[in-house]
């Protein structure tokens, strides 16, 4: 009996430190500058960029691992629908940017355009901001956190959000022009739509997160 | 309540017409592309601010007629339902939150007739949009009554200003961002803490829920929840982006400068003597105290120093951040001081009324001239002399000068520092009062001096002189309705501030 307490609690920990490790060295590798070398506007800075927006995504799985520990150290906490719910927003979000992302560098303003609201959105979602899933995700995260009396984590989480601005506004801050074909244009305003809806109206997300848990 | 109530279907509107307004100013333009020739678009340019400028007076119109139902101490509620058992979408028209909306509503009257009357500018009705999209989550922000929607509209409100800022200087934009996002992450901490102590997020219950726990429990809470609001505020330490954004972006930093510190100061009312009752936390009080002291000399000392007007006007904005919170502090430390409650609730529409004049007259005097430097002004009370009479009236309502809006409120902050016995205080307070004057009349002596100046004066638009008219037209009409904004504070203050009655006068 022990022992399984023992197992229990050890596993515990062990999501707890390994989210936190893993939110915030993602978030430390995300936010470090691209190397003097790389020119300012090439594709290996556009790399450096999109590398940035990758550890960003592997930070907001991290989230998703802190809210499981969390639900394992207090079951009454909303620690599972947390973790559903930053998934969900997370992999919407890795979705929109890797199709937005995903195009050859082009001049046709249309395109681009699209290309650079998915790319926005999906920032925006990844940070936590509203009008986005991102924003409920996170909010369901602190709150497990906080429920299951691990408020320093909660700081930490906090924190690791606020750091990831730093890609953020490299990123966004000279959009490369990406082409975008009519398939590709209609995926990322369906997902830009999905993604935006889900945070002005999170019940669906929240309903679908009931039925997957179990806890309707 | 039903959907078919008038007074629901009004409160409707007020929430829903700003978004309606972007969402036309954002598409139109884009159609009038296709059907009008270049120079009938031309002439269309200024369509999209004027759009704002009707919503503007429309959703002014719309907090008016809710207002008798809201002085009478009936507020009106709205229930939504947003999320079943997490949190809702709790709207709340009482006295405090109608007349946050009015003033919104001719701040954003403001704001469109100096977009609109500004020299040719890309993008305008994406500008448009923005802005009125900031306004209708500052609108919801002031009418919500619910701490999670709260929080929501505010960073959202954020996110539409950094949008609208980053047209110009994206690094101001991205100061600001990073500044409100981070009070915000921290505002969130103790409204997490808050949920998590009373299990519910409704500023109704809140204060009912919270009276049971005790007061130790309470103060990192509410001290989140003051730390958390000073970026938005403007208030020093958190008010570095302000003077980045009047550098940066001088054109579209008079929008978050005027609505982020009216949405910031409301929410503080709302929630610190309100919700999460302040009275029951002495130990907070210090803080803000010190806080406000330091953000009222900070601002008072480089307001002096400023060789731009909209520096100077940013500065302004932070020492009238500082004042508030020293009349946070001070009142509640007096166990319930009713005039200092009442400084701290009138301040909200005097300080936006005076800072309006201020920030509109500044834009308008660069607009017209090409510079806000100081140095190279002189003469102009005869290139631009409507801007530099709201410049006057702004900063003179600011120190607390007589027949103006500011005046009411040092009138009834001294009053109760004095009835305190707290003389020291009052003193420091006419000092910075002093210093800002000094800086505002050295200021105004130097751009009304003949013959020194060495910029050119533009052609200037009537839209510009119709949104700096109507500045000065506000603060001198609230300046004339004193009374009435007496009695409102004290409607306000005595109905405890908020949809949350106060625990300390009314028990559950």
């Amino acid at each position: 009996m022990n022992d399984a307490a023992g197992a229990t609690s050890f596993l515990i920990w062990a999501l707890a430190i390994g989210g936190a490790v893993g939110m915030v060295g993602a978030t430390v590798a995300a936010a470090r500058g691209r190397p003097d070398s790389v020119e300012e506007g090439s594709d290996a800075e556009a790399a450096s960029r999109d590398s940035g927006f990758a550890w960003i995504v592997i930070a907001g799985l991290s989230y998703a691992i802190l809210a499981l520990a969390a639900v394992m150290r207090s079951p009454d906490s909303d620690g599972l629908r947390a973790a559903v719910v930053q998934l969900g927003a997370t992999f919407l979000a890795a979705a929109l940017g890797v199709v937005s992302l995903g195009g050859s560098s082009s001049d046709d303003r249309s395109g681009s355009r699209l290309a650079s609201l998915g790319i926005f959105v999906a920032w925006l979602s990844l940070l936590g901001l509203p009008p986005t899933l991102g924003f409920h995700g996170k909010l369901l995260v602190y709150q497990s956190l906080f429920q299951a009396d691990w408020g320093w984590l909660a700081v930490a989480a906090m924190a690791g959000t606020a750091g990831a601005l730093v890609p953020a506004f490299r990123a966004l801050a000279a959009p490369a022009r990406r082409d975008v074909t009519k398939s590709r244009a209609i995926l990322i305003a369906l997902l830009v739509s999905a993604v935006a809806l889900l945070g002005v109206y999170p019940q669906t997300a929240l309903s679908v997160t009931a039925l997957l848990t179990g806890s309707g | 309540m039903g959907l078919t109530q008038p007074d629901t279907v009004v409160l409707n509107w007020l929430l829903l017409l700003p978004f309606f307004a972007a969402l036309c100013a954002e598409l139109f333009p884009r159609l009038a592309l296709h059907v009008h020739d270049e120079k009938e678009v031309e002439a269309l340019r200024r369509g999209p601010f004027l759009l704002g400028a009707l919503t503007a007076l429309m959703g002014f119109g719309i907090a008016l007629s809710l207002s008798p139902q809201a002085l009478r101490g009936a507020p009106l509620t709205v229930d939504y339902w947003w999320t079943r058992d997490l949190y809702h979408l709790r709207f709340q028209a009482d006295a405090l939150s109608v007349a946050m909306c009015a003033t919104l509503w001719v701040l954003g009257l403001v704001m469109h007739l100096y977009l609109a009357g500004l020299p040719a500018m890309s993008d305008v009705h994406h500008r448009a949009a923005l802005l009125l999209a900031a306004q209708g989550c500052v609108a919801a922000a002031c009418l919500s009554a619910d701490l999670v929607l709260l929080f929501f509209l505010l960073e959202l409100a954020v996110v539409c200003l950094w949008l609208l800022v980053r047209l110009d200087h994206q690094p101001a934009a991205n100061g600001m961002l990073a500044a409100a996002h981070v009070g915000g992450l921290v505002f969130l901490g103790g409204v997490l803490l808050a949920w998590g102590r009373a299990g519910d997020t409704s500023l109704a219950t809140l204060p009912f829920l919270l009276l049971a726990a005790e007061p130790s429990s309470l103060r990192p809470m509410a001290a989140l929840v003051l730390l958390g609001l000073l970026p938005k505020l403007a208030a020093a330490p958190g008010h570095g982006w302000l003077p980045d954004a009047a550098r940066g972006a001088p054109a579209t930093a008079l929008a978050p400068a005027l609505l982020l510190p009216l949405a910031g100061g409301a929410t503080l009312v709302r929630l610190l003597p309100g919700a999460f009752a302040v009275g029951l936390l002495p130990s907070l009080l210090p803080l803000a105290l010190a806080l406000g002291l330091f953000g009222l000399w900070a601002g008072a000392v480089r307001a002096w120093l400023a060789k731009g007007l909209l520096e100077l006007a940013a500065w302004l904005t932070v020492s009238q951040a500082g004042l508030a919170l020293i009349a946070l502090g001070a009142g509640a430390a007096a166990e319930r001081s009713p005039e200092m409650t009442r400084a701290l609730v009138l301040h909200l529409p005097a300080a936006a009324a005076g800072l309006c004049c201020l920030w509109v007259g500044a834009s308008a005097i660069r607009a017209r001239l090409g510079t806000e430097v100081v140095h190279d002004l002189g003469d102009s009370l005869k290139t631009a002399p409507l801007a530099v009479i709201a410049l006057l009236v702004g900063g003179l309502s600011c120190v607390g000068v007589p027949l103006l809006p500011g005046y009411q409120v040092q009138r009834l902050l001294f009053a109760a520092l004095i009835g305190q016995e707290r003389v020291w205080l009052a003193v420091a307070i006419a000092g910075a009062d002093l210093l800002l004057l000094v800086a505002l009349i050295d200021a105004l002596r130097r751009i009304v001096a003949a013959g020194s100046s060495t910029a050119r004066a533009r052609w200037q638009s009537p839209w510009l002189s119709a949104g700096v008219a109507l500045a000065v037209i506000m603060a001198i009409g609230i300046s004339v309705g004193a009374p009435a904004m007496s009695d409102w504070s004290e409607v306000v203050s005595r109905s405890a501030i908020s949809v949350s009655r106060n625990p300390l006068s009314v028990s559950p």
